[in-house]
């Protein structure tokens, strides 16, 4: 006679498909004098039965997954090499998403919805369904035609603030972005004159596609300033940023 | 993928290398995704939860420390995604049956799930998962390593740094812990016949 652990482990392995002829015998001659070993065997098929699923990935969830990647990519190469502006969507989406904007900082921005990536898809505001009039990343260039971006400390030690562009005139208005998807709700933009250390310090790192470290603030926050493009770049010390691009209600810009 | 060729192409990955991050997605994505499905219970939110948990495995790249394997690191990420994905629908309004005018449910196709059956799968699912997460950490490590992560006797084994005799009869401690934790809460498959010779059969591995 057995002990009772040897059947239980027995009807384990049956589970799994790993018993001999031998120990199947076994274990069912056990089972018929043993009621709670049947009713064991039972749940636990169930169980099995339950979670038994052999799913493959549907097709394209791979592509899927690297579209909404290079996405990302892109939205934040954009972020970081062109002028951010708001768009007009961006106050229908100010009810969802908690942001307030001041009104000198936004042009008038179309709003299509067809190059939306699918990551920034308002997960956490889920209670509302997305207004046509959301804003959404807009990227008109093919990412392999971005040139370069100089390294993050290049900027830091230089002078040059490479991604300051006060009009940048050569993105036309409809190609600017409108950050607020950009990255989850916060504004990412650049920097480069003294930054605010309330900004800083309510900055939330970022990593960038390139390596960089940069620093996302929340929309709230911009209230008060007149921001046309901030974001904290700092090779990963806050003490160290370059600066913003702001200008601030009473016109003192920089 | 080896140890080692995992942590080259998570380092690529880490730098922007998309290229070295698809290999990741394609390597793992039948695991985040068939464990998405045993979370959720629908296909549509397996998607949704797998491109999710990748999106976030991409976006915090950086933070991947690589002392464990991105397999472990990705279970748990598709396992937050998954939850938070039925978080959400349960705040959502559960989908009626489809009815006619006098009540009388209507012709569903059969290829897509009716809403009441992955209701009830959900239900399953989810008390399954309370069941388990309710044992010794010991236990409900193994149970999730064979039931939810499909992972081999011998895998199991490997990662745990036991025997595999030892792996048999751990995994059987919990299971039958499992059983009584299920027995306490009534069962919740009652409508179902025991099917267990039939799932053995299709189980064929270890």
């Amino acid at each position: 006679m057995n002990s009772h652990e040897y059947y239980e482990e027995l009807l384990s392995l049956r589970l799994d498909g790993l018993l001999t002829d031998e120990q199947e015998r076994e274990l069912e001659e056990h089972l018929e004098s043993c009621p709670g070993c049947r009713e064991t065997l039972e749940l636990l098929s169930g169980v099995r039965e339950t979670l038994d699923i052999d799913a493959e990935p549907p097709e394209g969830l791979a592509d899927a997954v690297m579209d909404a990647v290079r996405g990302d990519i892109r939205a934040k190469r954009a972020v970081k090499r062109r002028r951010i502006s708001i768009g007009a969507g961006l106050f229908a989406a100010a009810a969802v998403l908690a942001v307030a904007v001041i009104p000198g900082a936004l042009r008038q921005k179309n709003t299509k919805m067809d190059s939306r990536p699918v990551l920034y898809s308002a997960p956490e505001a889920p209670a509302v369904p997305a207004s046509p009039a959301m804003p959404e990343v807009r990227d008109a260039q093919p990412e392999d035609a971005l040139p370069d971006e100089p390294a993050v400390c290049d900027i830091i030690d230089g002078q040059q603030p490479v991604f300051d562009a006060p009009a940048d005139p050569d993105v036309p208005d409809e190609q600017r972005l409108p950050l607020i998807d950009a990255l989850d709700g916060y504004a990412a933009v650049y920097t480069f004159a003294e930054i605010p250390e309330e900004l800083v310090k309510a900055g939330e790192p970022l990593s960038l596609d390139d390596g960089a470290v940069g620093y996302a603030l929340p929309m709230e926050l911009l209230e008060q300033y007149e921001a046309e493009a901030l974001m904290v770049e700092t090779c990963g010390d806050p003490t160290a940023a370059l600066g913003i691009a702001l200008e601030r209600p009473d016109g003192q810009g920089q | 993928m080896t140890a080692l060729e995992e942590k080259e192409t998570v380092a690529a990955a880490a730098k922007g290398d998309a290229v070295a991050f698809e290999k990741l997605v394609r390597e793992h994505q039948k695991n985040v995704y068939s464990l998405a499905y045993k979370l959720t219970g629908s296909a549509e939110d397996a998607k949704d939860a797998s491109q999710d948990a990748f999106l976030r495995a991409y976006q915090n790249l950086g933070s991947f420390r690589g002392d464990s394997r991105v397999s472990v690191w990705l279970y748990r990420l598709t396992y937050n995604a998954s939850m938070d994905i039925i978080k959400r629908s349960r705040r959502g309004t559960l989908v009626p049956m489809p009815t006619d005018e006098e009540g009388a449910e209507l012709d569903v196709p059969d290829t897509a799930p009716r809403p009441d059956e992955v209701y009830e799968r959900r239900e399953e699912l989810e008390a399954v998962r309370e069941a388990i997460g309710e044992l010794d950490p010991d236990k409900r490590e193994i149970l999730i390593m064979r039931e939810y992560r499909d992972m081999s006797y011998a895998d199991i084994a490997s990662a745990l740094k036991l025997e595999e005799g030892t792996v048999k009869s751990r995994l059987a401690r919990a299971r039958m812990a499992l059983a009584e934790n299920l027995k306490k809460r009534g069962t919740i498959f009652a409508s179902r016949k025991s099917n267990s010779q039939k799932t053995s059969e299709r189980r064929d591995e270890g």
